[in-house]
């Protein structure tokens, strides 16, 4: 009996094991196949007209400077951590009842109000500490970049408290307690801002995502009956929310201390280019299936390419201005990895210059440059360096192979524009609300007709958003333009 | 000693006089091994030992108990415990340098996937402070079952 319990075990196991060997065998002989149109998912919000008068910085999503004491937010954001509950309170609390509610995903009328208190006096310290370091003046970030990945880790306990203040100022809104969700607003989206302060494109995105959570409050207060219009508010906030150029200046060319950064740069010793070119190749390796260094074909790849490319890349560095007797002096390494580091850089910048614009033009600036450029064909095809950094996995279509279609800047770019657009379209909300207020309830026919107020164009079209009005209810739509997978798509109905 | 030695007791004695410490067959490795050895054994059997040793305490106890033993003088060298040597713990092995720039693009890559990619961008992955990406993109390379990913993908992309 035992035995035959073992042996159907082991089946089992072996059915589980084989499973994905199958799978990837399948997906390897399917052609590239393009998925079907898949739209963002339709929003719908039950909206009342609200007057965007009255006092309207009484709303003010920022805390003002008065507000604000001298010193660093950053220790006070770290220490907040040290407040969380235990694990077996915070399951608990943010997904009561065996996750029949959740903090994050249950609208917070059917969040039990009992539950709801629990949690934020669970999280009382933390936040006290978050409140408190939103209201610091300054906001001095060191991440010790020697530990990779793990410097950042204070991501994910911000990511944590961003969430908790979206709870506690949609549960303030579902009380009609107005001031306190305009305190908790002011503390999530001056956290935002302060994680910008960080000249690095990944503060800079991560910025972009805590002023989208800190919306989600936005999204809670418009839909509430009888809630104050925010459009003054939501156009106080600053356009653009995350600053383009420190990113730039901090990206475009490294400033570490690698072999492979001081490559780029153009300072590497003679003496030590050996390993970058293997190092170019290891991290074009990491970036595509499987996503992992191949330690044992790394360096015969290298010797391949270095043997395949010298020739190219002794003409290009000649026609590049260097003196005959000093390319004849280079080891091929050092002539390859020099060749490949001109190269893409010279590349990226063609790029980079269209960074600083606003977003319209520089996606169709980039995407001229990109074409032109050519990223799919030699010799950018076959430049390590480049491609790892600007070409990646298109994760839509499979079997996975490398998109071509954008450059990795542009999606870089777009990522710290979304919060931009989401806000500009929010503030569209609040100018229609206005609208029906001052025409018994009912929508305009088009975005055209509001004239009161400033109706906000698209930031990504520099168009207004598309609009459309059957009756009562609205359709505002926001797809990415390269990306209509991801996006808005806003059904509001106006109640009277 | 000043006795005279009768010839068998002279033989035994020059006997003893030739005789040479026997050649050490051991190494400071096999020491070291036995002594993980036995440690090892110790551990897995000390139930085993803690039974043994008690019984060998109270047998000695019974023992020593039934004795009534002179005085001894004993000079007795005890061989002084050498200090024991500070162990400074390796400092943990940093990041590879070459792959820090690679890391921190693909963290930054995640970070847009997870913004681009999700079904909603209404709240963070979290996992309450645990943050664990999105489960449906390959994020590092510890993420080497992309066939599973495939599936998902398919489903979710109606392929």
């Amino acid at each position: 009996m035992k035995r035959r319990s073992a042996l159907l075990v082991l089946c089992v196991e072996l059915a589980i094991l084989s499973l994905p060997t199958l799978q990837s065998r399948a997906a390897e002989k399917s052609p590239a196949t393009a998925p079907t149109t898949i739209l963002p998912n339709l929003d719908k919000w039950t909206i009342r007209p609200a007057l965007a008068g009255g006092n309207p910085m009484q709303y003010r999503l920022l805390p003002d400077a008065f507000e604000q004491v001298p010193g660093n937010a950053v220790p006070l954001y770290l220490m907040s951590r040290q407040f969380w509950p235990d694990q077996k309170t915070t399951d608990e609390i943010l997904t009561p009842e065996n996750h029949r509610y959740d903090y994050l995903d249950t609208p917070i009328d059917d969040f039990p109000q009992e539950d709801a208190h629990k949690l934020l006096g669970a999280y009382s310290d933390t936040l006290a500490f978050v409140d408190r370091a939103a209201r610091r003046q300054n906001a001095v970030w060191d991440p010790d970049e020697r530990l990779g990945a793990k410097a950042f880790d204070y991501r994910d306990d911000l990511r944590h408290a961003g969430n908790l203040l979206t709870f506690r100022a949609r549960f303030q809104i579902s009380q009609g307690d107005w001031s306190g969700a305009t305190y908790t607003l002011q503390t999530s989206f001056s956290m935002a801002r302060q994680f910008d302060s960080a000249p690095m494109l990944i503060h800079a995105l991560e910025s972009s995502g805590f002023g989208r959570i800190a919306l989600e409050g936005i999204r809670e207060w418009i839909t509430r009956g009888d809630s104050p219009n925010l459009y003054w508010a939501l156009s106080e906030l600053p356009d653009p929310f995350v600053e383009l150029t420190p990113v730039a200046q901090s990206e475009r060319i490294p400033s570490a201390q690698t072999p492979l950064d001081q490559a780029i740069r153009g300072e590497l010793p003679a003496e030590m280019w050996g390993p970058v070119v293997q190092e170019m190749i290891g991290r074009l390796q990491e970036a595509r299936p499987p996503f992992k260094r191949n330690p044992a074909e790394l360096e015969a790849e290298a010797k391949r390419t270095i043997a395949s490319t010298y020739p190219r890349a002794t003409q290009y560095l000649l026609t590049a201005g260097i003196p005959k007797e000093q390319v004849d002096a280079m080891t091929p390494d050092q002539a390859v990895g020099t060749y490949f580091c001109r190269e893409a850089r010279a590349a990226s910048d063609e790029l980079w210059k269209c960074w600083g614009l606003p977003y319209p033009q520089s996606q169709e600036q980039m995407l001229r440059s990109w074409k032109a450029l050519a990223p799919d064909q030699p010799p950018l095809l076959e430049n390590p360096l480049f491609q790892a950094s600007q070409v990646q996995v298109a994760f839509h279509v499979l079997p996975l192979r490398p998109d071509y279609d954008i450059p990795s800047l542009l999606r870089w770019r777009y990522s710290l524009s979304a919060v931009d657009r989401e806000i500009a379209l929010f503030r569209t909300v609040e100018a229609l609300r206005d609208y029906a207020a001052r025409h018994d309830g009912v929508p305009p026919a088009g975005l055209d007709q509001i004239t009161d107020l400033p109706v906000p164009l698209d930031p990504a079209t520099d168009k207004p958003f598309d609009y459309s009005v059957q009756g009562q209810t609205v359709h505002l739509d926001a797809l990415t333009p390269w990306w209509p997978r991801n996006g808005w798509r806003l059904e509001l109905t106006f109640a009277k | 000693m000043s006795e005279e030695l009768n010839p068998p007791e002279r033989e035994f004695a020059e006997a003893l006089q030739g005789l040479q410490l026997a050649p050490l067959h051991t190494s400071a490795h096999w020491i070291w091994y036995q002594a993980g050895l036995h440690t090892g054994r110790r551990r897995a059997n000390a139930w085993c030992a803690i039974a043994a040793t008690t019984t060998l305490a109270a047998a000695l106890i019974f023992v020593w108990g039934r004795q009534t033993p002179g005085p001894v003088e004993r000079l007795v060298y005890v061989q002084q415990e050498p200090a024991p040597v500070a162990v400074v713990a390796a400092p943990a092995e940093p990041v590879s340098a070459a792959s820090l720039s690679a890391e921190y693009v693909r963290l930054c890559n995640e970070i847009i996937q997870e913004q681009l990619e999700s079904p909603s961008a209404q709240h963070f992955s979290d996992r309450a402070g645990d943050y664990m990406p999105p489960n449906h993109w390959p994020t590092s390379e510890l993420d080497s079952s992309l066939s599973d990913q495939n599936t998902i993908l398919r489903i979710e992309d109606g392929i």
